[in-house]
């Protein structure tokens, strides 16, 4: 702490504060207590996102301005917690930030819990043990207006009383007590001298603890309860004996005896909650009359399953208009740059190889974005937990959690976020299996390959009248990805990852309207994500793809000379030139080699060379075919589109390289295959090995590779071609 | 609110029955008692006659009292620190469309847990 700050002289003081550090704020709260609005009020868009060292815990940090007269504050974001004393990642790591162990991050001056005012006991549980941190701690008391239209009545001054820590009721959306939050933080990081725990554990846990703990203070007995309480032993052998000799002491008295803390715990909070909380006749809730209907036998999952085929006809739907002023803009650019600079290897390159491949990842953003949209507005209304409680018996019969669902939904916008989310699941075998699966859920990154395979292939053919055949096809492709992936966890639950069924004890909030800043900001960073891969990995490789199908150099006058190609006019010659390029370059070469191993799914070398390089991402699968097959009609202002060239490819037997079962082939080894080097990346650094990620490869692309089989060889006996 | 030295938990189930002891009691503005709990084989000819119900066993819809939380798992003490606490009133609010999980509420939170883990709850019926 700051000796500077706790100057009396106040002039002087400030004046020396402004060379003082800048305090450290910890923010700490129950998930859905409204701590990320409250955050968000606090920093505005000054926000850094990044992970805790060694985990993939997300590290928000912020800068708020306390006051004139004091530098701006770190402001950290801690993980949504419900207590310190668990196991899980998210409380051992704010365990980590509230003791100063995260390097570079000096321990907090003080800590902001901010408590929920509809739900105070549960709250206040966290608080108590917070308030052992021996850190001042500021109360922001949230939810004050819906308390209160619940006719719940709180009494601040007294419950600052009896926690003996000051109590400011804040409305983060509309910035009401946000002043009088930063004045009480100031303040209590000035003037703060210890807080004693005012609950009594029982006299022989108490004797333990003392005996255990090394000095007096309240950084001591914190550390004494952690040891004795906590799921983790320490690994200094005689520190770790005594331990365990007190907790057999313990045990011997009583076999209860780990309940101790929270029964003491909840008895003083009963006691509190009894004398601040004033509850009038319960008026009508709307929660209570939305879930009646919600989480209805019959219309529960009727809902879920509407408001899945809404969000999916939608992403279609109203997408398309921004994606189709996209891809324009960058098929007028490209067109553009041809004419502007003399033609040459460079011209192309900027072209055919850059602006043609960010465009052709850039055209999908609307669709990524209207994704995130949804998931975000469900999360934030309440209704991802009450789709968990819908969905977790069947996901439970696959042997994963309800919990498991969310991470899984996000993962049909993109596995990585996903992925990084399934650390809310506590059992590391399930979180593992979670992974696993993870990415046979249909990304926003295959729909580029959805909708090219259906544009050429299945446009404005309808079923019934007004179904469109593109939509079923692409709910199919959804439904197989997660049939395969309850197919995989359930083998997985039963042979490397055999473990029981872990428990679930979910919260179901109360509904609220989502706020639309969090809403945006969420939105914003998902998206900038994927620009940010797209800038870097697709364009790279798409540079690269070019540079495969463009080198080596093909030598034009050798082969017009040999060819004989005399009596063809001046536009066949250039085709004929370019689709030689490509068969003589690396790529051509690659897509070669492999042929022989895809060609009974139905797929040729070029399609072989889109394999290859949609390793790097699926959507890259897009830019490869286009630069594949605009090849051949570069020379041409006004090149056909690819839907054009792909309808219009051939085989060296002259057959069309493409119908609609070769694309419903390469749907199905989407769905399943495991190209995505980002995905391989956070599975990495998830499970920190290089086992799990190589594995997840090789039997997704195994798997892949049997149903593309199963589909085209299928398809072709039932007569389809 | 509790009588009695010893009550039974059954498991509805299994031929396990949880029995809780009276084992000690703090005092700490209101009184708390601490109950034991060990596993038994459920013998086979006895009436319990002082049942007290599992909260998997609840009526839905009925509101009941814990009275005593068994095990030392990470389950019963995650249920302990969302408020499931001995002498916390616990109303069944409903089953999910598949028959489980429970939706439970405790003070005023709602929070979704399986049957197989709400067995480690032993509750009296409010009446």
């Amino acid at each position: 702490m700051s000796t500077v700050l706790e100057s009396p002289e106040k002039a002087k003081g400030t004046q020396r504060a402004r060379q003082a550090r800048p305090l450290v704020i910890a923010i700490a709260g129950n998930p859905n207590a409204g701590k990320t609005s409250l955050f968000n009020a606090l920093t505005g868009l000054k926000q850094k996102v990044a992970n805790y060292p060694g985990v993939t815990v997300e590290r928000k940090e912020g800068i708020w301005h306390l006051s004139d007269d004091l530098p701006a504050a770190r402001l950290i974001d801690l993980p949504g917690l419900y207590s310190l004393e668990a196991s899980s990642i998210d409380e051992k790591i704010a365990r980590d930030v509230l003791t100063g162990q995260v390097s570079g991050l000096a321990p907090p001056d003080v800590i902001i819990a901010v408590v929920d005012a509809t739900n105070l006991a549960r709250n206040l549980y966290l608080v108590t043990q917070l308030l052992e941190f021996g850190r001042p701690v500021v109360i922001a008391l949230t939810m004050m207006d819906m308390a209160e239209r619940r006719g719940v009545e709180i009494d601040a001054a007294r419950l600052a009383q009896l926690l003996g820590a000051p109590v400011v009721p804040v409305v983060a959306p509309q910035r009401r007590g946000l002043d009088e939050l930063a004045h009480c933080v100031v303040r209590a990081a000035q003037e703060f001298s210890g807080t004693a725990p005012r609950w009594k554990l029982p006299p022989d846990v108490e004797r333990e603890l003392e005996a255990l703990r090394e000095d007096a203070t309240p950084h001591a007995h914190r550390a004494a309860l952690e040891a004795l309480f906590g799921e983790e032993l320490t690994h200094d052998a005689t520190h770790r004996e005594r331990v365990e000799a007190a907790r057999r002491r313990l045990q011997e008295r009583d076999p209860n005896w780990w309940q101790a803390p929270m029964l003491a715990r909840y008895a003083f909070i009963e006691r509190v909650v009894a004398e601040v909380e004033r509850v009038a006749a319960t008026t009508r809730d709307a929660t209570t009359a939305i879930d009646r209907i919600v989480t209805h036998r019959f219309f529960g999952p009727f809902i879920l399953l509407a408001i899945m085929v809404f969000v999916f006809q939608t992403i279609f739907a109203w997408a398309q208009v921004p994606m189709d002023l996209i891809d324009g803009a960058f098929g007028t650019l490209a067109q553009k740059t041809h004419e502007w600079l003399p033609p040459g290897l460079f011209t192309d390159l900027l072209a055919d190889g850059i602006i043609a491949g960010v465009g052709g990842v850039l055209v999908f953003l609307p669709q990524i974005t209207l994704l995130f949209l949804f998931i975000t507005l469900l999360e934030d209304s309440g209704y991802m937990s009450r789709a968990a409680f819908i969905m977790d018996r069947l996901m439970r019969g696959v042997g994963l959690h309800g919990k498991a669902f969310v991470p899984l939904l996000s993962s049909f916008a993109c596995a990585i976020p996903g992925i990084m989310a399934t650390r809310t699941i506590e059992n590391p075998k399930d979180r593992l299996t979670t992974i696993l699966i993870a990415p046979f859920m249909s990304c926003s990154a295959r729909l580029p390959v959805y909708t090219l395979m259906i544009a050429a292939f299945f446009s404005d053919r309808t079923v019934f009248g007004f179904l469109s055949v593109g939509a079923l096809l692409i709910m199919a492709m959804y439904l197989l990805g997660i049939m395969v992936a309850i197919c995989a966890a359930s083998i997985f639950k039963r042979t490397i990852l055999r473990g029981p069924t872990p428990p679930l004890i979910m919260e179901l909030p109360p509904y609220r309207w989502p706020n639309p800043l969090t809403v945006l900001q969420t939105i914003w960073s998902r998206a900038w994500l994927f620009i940010r891969r797209a800038g870097t990995v697709i364009l790279a490789i798409s540079i690269i793809l070019w540079a495969l199908a463009n080198f080596p150099r093909l030598d034009r006058e050798g082969f017009m000379r040999t060819a004989n190609i005399a009596s063809a006019d001046a536009a066949m010659r250039e085709r004929m030139l370019a689709s030689e390029q490509l068969k003589q370059s690396l790529a051509g070469r690659l897509g070669h080699l492999i042929e022989p191993v895809i060609a009974p799914l139905g797929f040729d070398w070029q399609m072989g060379i889109g394999l290859i390089s949609s390793f790097a991402a699926r959507e890259t699968l897009v830019s490869t075919l286009s630069i594949v097959y605009n090849v051949g009609t570069e020379a041409d202002a006004s090149s056909p589109s690819l839907i054009e060239a792909i309808r219009n490819a051939t085989r060296s037997d002259g057959r069309p390289a493409w119908t609609p079962l070769v694309a419903v082939s390469m749907m199905v080894f989407f769905v399943l295959a495991c190209q995505c080097m980002s995905t391989v990346a956070i599975v990495r650094r998830e499970t920190n090995s290089w086992r799990w990620p190589i594995f997840m490869v090789l039997y997704m692309t195994l798997v892949a590779y049997i149903a593309s089989l199963v589909t085209y060889q299928g398809g072709r006996l039932l007569g389809f071609n | 609110m509790l009588s009695g030295e010893e009550f039974v938990c059954r498991r509805r189930l299994g031929k396990e029955r949880v029995v809780f002891r009276r084992c000690a009691e703090i005092e700490i503005g209101f009184q708390i008692v601490l109950y034991s709990s060990c596993c038994m084989k459920r013998p086979k000819t006895k009436n319990d006659s002082n049942d007290s119900l599992s909260l998997a066993e609840l009526p839905i819809g009925s509101s009941a009292r814990i009275v005593a939380i068994g095990g030392a798992s990470a389950v019963p003490r995650r249920m302990m620190e969302m408020g499931l606490v001995p002498g916390a009133p616990v109303t069944v609010v409903r089953q999910a469309p598949l028959g489980d999980p429970l939706e439970i509420r405790v003070r005023s939170c709602h929070l979704a847990v399986r049957r197989a883990d709400a067995r480690v709850i032993a509750c009296a019926l409010e009446t």
